[in-house]
């Protein structure tokens, strides 16, 4: 019970240290994506870089903000590792939770400057699809990025230079990765099903599914995440 | 609450410490001395459980330290490192201190404050390296935690607030007994608030106690070489000088009962004694 109400008090300036990461990640993706517009309404035909640069900048750093920022915090204030590993998957929990929203809320504001923008926009991905189809096709892909994001990070343990490596990593991955995402629902058909699945489903089903989804990454967050603490090293003291 | 150390063993690509024990008792202040390298900062970050030991423990009142919270929340380590947001302001962090550790001196963080002339509205990014070091020392000095751990508290800071800190140190002690360990080199001036002293020593601890015993314990011999020469053949010499026909040795442990009149037997201040008790060791081992 103690442990319980001790993790309760620590965890609150994590959350709320966490809320302002995230409050600016917001801010950023939503500039971009409105920098983005213009090109679009001019006809510009979006391609797999303007969804996933989106999704990726704010991947990358609502997952390495707070990793960074949070795991220094709990070092100095005697946080257990396990303790930290609980409040970083609420973190990456609640992280899945706004970029639903924020995907969802972004589709509106697109749709506010154009519909035809809104439509190209998501069709960026699979010009056929639905919006469900889109969407999901997004959204589990997105939360794929922080997942390996947090994998990575946690494997490279060094805050000052990892999140630069990373974001050349990345970089190089995103164009490779982009032919294999393709190739890949192209001939699984995986996203497709789903999407159309939650087309012609009905609106319970829907929201059902969502959420066993978003558990289903949770535990795969969870996973990599106390698999990723677990062989945390910390090599070098003058890099804590 | 006594914190116990059993057996600790670290190493990174060379071994840091190999079956060290030691045992911090409760209301003391220590001085935990030691040469650049030898692993004054690697054992502080494993009682804090900021890195793990390959092999041993840290027990606080018979409770294993490592991952375990409420052990922790009694053990504070102010470090070189600064893991606080850069963009914290100092009052903000004192905030978020209290809200950690519940009891945080808030009274006693705005009197220093004002002693220390720190502007608690700053961000930390915005302090020079001897306010953000206050500003660290004086968030440790303010924390309920009955084990603070201070390595080089005084890193940056000019002779008046270094002297500002030592009395900051003993009115928190005064006002709240706690176990303090002072990680530093400025021996010298430290001496004085010292209740007793840990001297490590390539991976291991070599002198421990009161800081009158281990002051006592190494002792300068002055006289003519012949009469000194005597006196110490059968001691342990922790470095001998000779200046023509005088000689001058340091001895660990003298054990002599009858001293020559002409022969001079000096006490050594804490500073001399750790620079001997180092280097008299690798002269030892070599």
């Amino acid at each position: 019970m103690k442990v319980k109400v001790l993790l309760a008090i620590k965890a609150k300036p994590f959350f709320r240290h966490a809320a302002a990461w995230w409050l600016g990640c917001w801010i950023l993706v939503i500039v971009v994506a409105w920098l983005l517009a213009p090109q679009l309404k001019r006809g510009r035909t979006p391609t797999y870089l303007d969804v996933y640069g989106v999704i990726l900048l704010y991947s990358v750093l609502t997952i390495i903000g707070p990793e960074k920022s949070s795991f220094k915090l709990s070092l100095q204030y005697g946080v257990s590792r396990r303790n930290y590993t609980l409040m970083m998957i609420l973190f990456q929990l609640m992280n899945a939770l706004f970029l639903a929203v924020l995907l969802l809320g972004g589709c509106q504001i697109f749709n506010s400057i154009n519909s035809l923008v809104q439509l190209q926009f998501l069709q960026g991905i699979a010009l056929q699809a639905s919006w469900w189809e889109n969407l999901s096709l997004i959204v589990l892909e997105s939360l794929a990025y922080s997942s390996l994001t947090v994998l990575l990070l946690t494997l490279t343990d060094n805050f000052i230079w990892g999140k630069y490596v990373l974001t050349a990593i990345f970089g190089v991955w995103l164009l490779g990765v982009n032919e294999i995402v393709g190739w890949v629902t192209s001939k699984t058909d995986i996203f497709m099903q789903i999407g159309r699945f939650l087309e012609h489903t009905d609106h319970e089903t829907r929201i059902c599914v969502i959420l066993a989804m978003l558990l289903a990454i949770t535990l795969i967050f969870m996973g990599l995440t106390f698999v990723s603490n677990h062989f945390r090293v910390i090599k070098k003291q003058n890099n804590l | 609450m006594s914190l116990q150390i059993k057996h600790l063993n670290k190493k990174y690509k060379k071994p840091v410490f190999t079956d060290l024990n030691l045992e911090l008792v409760p209301q003391t202040i220590y001085g935990l001395l030691g040469r650049n390298g030898v692993g004054k900062s690697t054992l502080l970050n494993i009682i804090s459980n900021r890195i793990f030991a390959n092999s041993g423990e840290v027990l606080l009142d018979g409770q294993i330290v490592k991952n375990n919270d409420l052990a922790l929340s009694q053990i504070f380590l102010m470090s070189e490192d600064n893991l606080y947001p850069q963009s914290t302001k100092v009052k903000d962090l004192w905030k978020m201190s209290a809200s950690f550790y519940g009891q945080f001196d808030w009274d006693l963080a705005q009197d220093f404050a004002q002693q220390f002339d720190l502007d608690t509205s700053k961000k930390l990014r915005s302090l020079s390296t001897g306010y953000r070091t206050i500003a660290k020392m004086l968030t440790a000095l303010c924390v309920p935690c009955e084990y603070i751990f201070l390595d080089e508290p005084i890193l940056g800071l000019d002779a008046a607030n270094r002297e500002t800190f030592y009395q900051a140190l003993l009115k928190a002690y005064a006002h709240q007994p706690r176990t303090f360990v002072i990680a530093t080199h400025i021996i010298e001036e430290i001496e004085q608030i010292l209740e007793k002293a840990i001297i490590l020593n390539h991976g291991r601890i070599i002198s421990q106690g009161d800081v009158e015993e281990i002051t006592a314990s190494v002792k300068l011999v002055q006289g003519p070489k012949a009469a000194v020469t005597a006196l110490v053949s059968d001691q342990q010499i922790l470095e001998s000088k000779e200046f023509g026909n005088m000689m001058t040795v340091y001895v660990h442990n003298l054990t002599a009962k009858k001293i020559p009149s002409e022969i001079e037997i000096k006490n050594v201040d804490l500073q001399t004694c750790f620079i001997r008790l180092t280097k008299g060791e690798e002269v030892n081992e070599s």
